[in-house]
């Protein structure tokens, strides 16, 4: 993994990252941490690159469901302070679509209007997609929840799961390189319910058991 | 930051609808009916005509639009960043590896797409973020420019009625004419048209009723000189069947430099064979994996390290196959005289050593401007000591090697 000239930014995201540790931090360059060997410094490398690491794969494994005409939500739980960055790039990525993302815990949503990126940061996601729709009923748009959008989303998740089974090749199975690609972490932070199943059900299981 | 209800409002006050496309355009498929279509697919042909497309390889998209993303990895570790299917599975070639061959006993029932439902389904997929494109191939139909103007119409509808601005990765069908190769390149981001095998006798014997230099060649040649005109950010790419008909690596490899050289091909895929029930090689045996491994490991050697061909040959034995081992120790092993002094080696030389690539190289360079480097600093760049450190002479020590000791 290259090395970001960004890194106080993703160090600053880190769960365990402090005051104290940006401080030092502040006076050193992508290079420094790069060639380093003290272990202080090989611990803000390698804690920027988890940082880094996990938004490259939430930006990837965070799935969304429809909600309405202009607004796709989605889980995900990350370990790091990522939530507003994938939500961004998401936003980003859908045009004209606000884009809510959340947990339990908190939520964060964002719009891209083809100018400007609007956000908004906010409590758990049950509670923001409960806002969403009374706002939106009060601003005369109708009631989201009676268009029955949110079963959409397991459409295609029922789609997902049978183009993933179908790309398996059972001869080149690799449960090692897997559990490194996608490790449980990841899976359990972007709420990944297909990929749990990998390797244990197969397109024959699929199709006999809608049969 | 804004309030949630204000952005919500802003959102369906919007002109755009969720991917960017005017409103009117696409009234009729608000998310709604896209759903309701979504669940009368029939996912027997989804799963048909995905499987077709599992032996087909290609990397996460990357062009300068669009960086890298795997949205997903399959158990055997393979990365799923696109939607990859055919459009048809029905197939009037006669590809003696090929389950959808016209030859083959266990043909499996046939299945299309329209041009609309593949698009929409690929939209769908796009928008809920689980994949960042669509790999579109195809089984020749009966008649391949049909099939080539379905794709290509799979591709305007993408772009064109839905304003769909991700990745698109379309195969060229052998024997496509010029105009339709040129309309697919104006809409993806990268076209490939498959090799399949290193020579037109072996792809006489793989594929009889293709017609290697007109069908393949000729429209690797479109394809390049299109691309002078026509913007293709990521390029064409090829792919070849690995041990499909006896083929040596070194024939293999041999082609892959010609395609780099003379077709301007920015990467090329191999895929090692693998018989399937019911075609005329079904008793062939099966290629081993780590085969498909070393081919992809010297041309990484060959295009990212810019080895010289030659050099590149010396890891093959006598009868032009690679070992079951890292290439570049059979390389270094031939092209070096003897360790190279770490604090002096210059970068062509450090490259050599295996376990050291480009990037450790370059630092390696830089860092021994300000410091002697010593075995921990090389540890903490990344490089890989067991397999370096036999090459190396590290601040005036060598570490001993099994050599030593028979001298």
């Amino acid at each position: 993994m290259s090395f970001s000239q960004n890194f106080m930014h993703y160090l600053s995201a880190h769960e365990g990252c402090t005051e104290r540790l940006l401080f030092k931090a502040r006076g050193m360059t992508a290079q420094d941490l790069e060639l380093s060997a003290d272990p202080r410094l090989i611990k803000i490398r390698n804690m920027a690159w988890d940082v880094q690491r996990e938004i490259y794969r939430m930006k990837g494994f965070v799935r969304l469901a429809p909600m309405g005409k202009a607004a796709m939500y989605g889980f995900m739980k990350p370990r790091h302070r990522i939530g507003m960055e994938v939500c961004r790039h998401l936003a980003k990525r859908s045009p004209g679509t606000l884009i809510i993302l959340g947990n339990p815990s908190e939520s964060w949503s964002a719009l891209f209007t083809g100018k400007e990126i609007l956000s908004s940061q906010g409590e758990s996601l049950k509670r923001s997609l409960e806002d969403l729709r009374s706002a939106l009923k009060e601003n005369g748009f109708g009631d989201v929840k009676e268009d029955g959008l949110e079963d959409n989303g397991s459409e295609i998740d029922r789609i997902w799961e049978v183009y993933y089974s179908c790309q398996f090749c059972q001869d080149r199975k690799n449960p090692k390189v897997f559990a490194m690609r996608m490790p449980k972490n990841a899976l359990a932070s972007a709420g990944l319910r297909v990929e749990e199943k990998a390797g244990i059900t197969t397109l024959d299981d699929f199709f006999l058991a809608s049969l | 930051m804004v309030t949630l209800e204000k952005i919500a409002c802003l959102a369906l006050g919007s002109s755009l609808d969720s991917l960017g496309a005017p409103l009117k355009a696409a009234s009729c498929e608000t998310s709604s009916e896209t759903g309701r279509e979504i669940c009368h697919d029939n996912l027997s042909r989804l799963a048909a005509l995905g499987m077709g497309t599992k032996y087909d390889v290609c990397a996460s998209p990357h062009s300068s639009a669009i960086p890298g993303v795997c949205h997903s990895f399959t158990p055997d570790g393979r990365c799923i960043s696109l939607f990859k299917t055919l459009y048809t599975n029905s197939c009037s070639h006669q590809c003696n590896y090929c389950i959808n061959a016209s030859g083959c006993r266990c043909k499996p029932e046939a299945f299309s797409y329209t041009p609309e439902e593949l698009a929409r389904l690929s939209l769908s997929l796009y928008k809920s973020n689980y994949v960042e494109g669509l790999f579109l191939s195809s089984a020749a139909g009966r008649d391949e420019d049909v099939i080539m103007e379905k794709m290509i119409e799979v591709v305007q509808l993408l772009r064109g009625k839905y304003q769909f601005k991700g990745y698109i990765h379309l195969k060229i069908l052998p024997g496509a004419s010029k105009g339709h190769i040129e309309e697919a390149m104006a809409l993806s981001d990268r076209v490939s048209v498959n090799l399949e095998a290193s020579s037109p006798s072996r792809m006489g014997e793989m594929s009889p009723s293709k017609d290697y230099s007109q069908d393949i060649l000729q429209r690797q040649r479109y394809i390049r000189d299109l691309s002078r005109k026509i913007d293709l950010p990521a390029g064409q790419t090829t792919q070849l069947v690995v041990g499909g008909s006896d083929e040596s690596d070194e024939e293999i490899f041999r082609r892959v430099v010609y395609e780099y050289e003379e077709m301007e091909v920015r990467r090329a895929y191999y895929s090692a064979f693998n018989p399937l029930k019911g075609t005329p090689f079904e008793t062939r045996a099966r290629q081993p994996l780590w085969r498909e491994h070393r081919l992809y490991q010297i041309d990484w050697l060959y295009r990212v390290y810019h080895f010289k061909p030659e050099d590149i040959c010396l890891a093959f034995d006598e009868g032009g196959f690679l070992f079951n081992s890292d290439p570049k120790i059979a390389i270094a092993r031939g092209t070096l005289d003897g360790p190279l002094d770490l604090n002096s080696a210059g970068y062509r030389d450090l490259i050599k050593v295996p376990g050291i690539g480009p990037r450790s190289a370059r630092m390696i360079l830089k860092l021994r401007k300000s410091k002697k480097i010593g075995k921990k600093d090389l540890h903490c760049m990344g490089v890989r000591l067991r397999k370096a450190s036999p090459f190396l002479i590290i601040n005036s020590q060598r570490d001993a090697t099994l050599d030593m000791w028979s001298l």
